[in-house]
């Protein structure tokens, strides 16, 4: 598991975290969130936007407990990445999540997202699984960007993309 | 620089296969983490994926799952199984060029005490029903370390361009 490249969200926040010329040399991309928004709520979704070329071709579905029911849902016109705190969530939280791409620069798979994450607000909070397909085409994904629902990222959000081989990588 | 994710052994399915084995696990680690993209040959949208350790076939095995499928969300529970059940993958009937995405982690897989597995795993398609999330917690009844495993599906072959790594992870 390689780190290719890192963003941490500076002071006045960033409507879009964008990684451009992802390397093509892995087997497998893992996206790593810790995210919070400024939408003026306690939660914000995250999306994956404009990369690869027509993401917005997709079906989304997701499992997800809040601490009292577990439920279902799903539709389309998007790949999530999950829903984070917001501009009203307790101070200082921050959600996780981490992604998967499995095959991701495959040209004969469809490409399935498989999004692993939650928060809690200490009385508030949700645990949820994420699974996107970007319907639109196999080609490969060289490019990620990322935007939230209805704010922007805050301050001191992070994101890291690593690529995970398949084959021995010697570390020194 | 110590590499904490170890890529031991990479199968693609170059055609059908119905079994899928890593023997010779080396015994290095401290946990293990397999990582599966998968189609079968099986004639619905999604069908089981199973798992045996050291070719165990007693029923050793058991398992808690959260899921989704359709619009409800889910719990169950197998107790006293013969195999340990990874989730599932997408058959014929899921849409064309669609994998499954699953992540299995074995921690502590050379210990003298019982093994808990933790799986999160999503089987996409481009429908809104034609999909299923998992989030199982399993255990194999066995103080043996583990030193060999299969996979393999309940119904069909895995298929061309499936693939199936297997890869070791230190503490450093």
């Amino acid at each position: 598991m390689v780190w290719i490249a890192g963003q941490t969200v500076g002071s006045g926040g960033t409507s879009s975290l964008i990684f451009d010329n992802v390397p093509q040399t892995f087997a497998h991309l893992q996206v790593r969130l810790s995210v919070r928004t400024t939408a003026s709520a306690n939660s914000d979704l995250v999306y994956f936007w404009n990369a690869p070329s027509g993401i917005t071709t997709a079906q989304w579905h997701i499992l997800t407990g809040d601490g009292s029911t577990a439920s279902s849902g799903n539709g389309t016109a998007a790949v999530y990445a999950g829903t984070f705190p917001a501009a009203t969530s307790t101070a200082n939280t921050f959600g996780s999540t981490i992604v998967d791409i499995l095959d991701y620069s495959s040209s004969n798979k469809l490409k399935t997202f498989r999004c692993l994450g939650g928060f809690d607000l200490n009385g508030s909070g949700v645990a949820q699984l994420w699974s996107g397909l970007w319907s639109g085409a196999n080609t490969a994904i060289s490019s990620i960007r990322l935007n939230c629902g209805t704010g922007a990222f805050a301050q001191y959000t992070r994101v890291d993309i690593y690529g995970i081989t398949t084959s021995q990588v010697t570390g020194a | 620089m110590t590499i904490a994710m170890q890529p031991i052994y990479t199968q693609t399915a170059s055609g059908s296969v119905s079994v899928i084995y890593f023997n010779n696990i080396p015994q290095t680690f401290t946990d293990l983490q397999i990582v599966i993209s998968t189609r079968t040959t099986a004639a619905v949208t999604a069908t089981d994926i199973f798992s045996q350790f050291n070719n165990d076939g007693g029923n050793n095995y058991s398992g808690t799952r959260l899921y989704a499928q359709g619009s409800a969300a889910s719990s169950d529970r197998q107790s006293t199984t013969n195999v340990m059940r990874f989730g599932d993958t997408v058959g014929t009937s899921a849409t064309a060029n669609t994998f499954s995405s699953a992540s299995i982690t074995i921690p502590n897989y050379i210990s003298a005490n019982f093994k808990q597995v933790i799986v999160d795993a999503v089987s996409e398609s481009n429908t809104a029903t034609g999909y299923y999330s998992y989030l199982n917690a399993m255990l194999w009844r066995s103080t043996a370390a583990i030193t060999t495993l299969w996979v393999g599906a309940l119904s069909g072959n895995f298929v061309a361009g499936s693939t199936f790594t297997l890869y070791g992870i230190t503490k450093g």
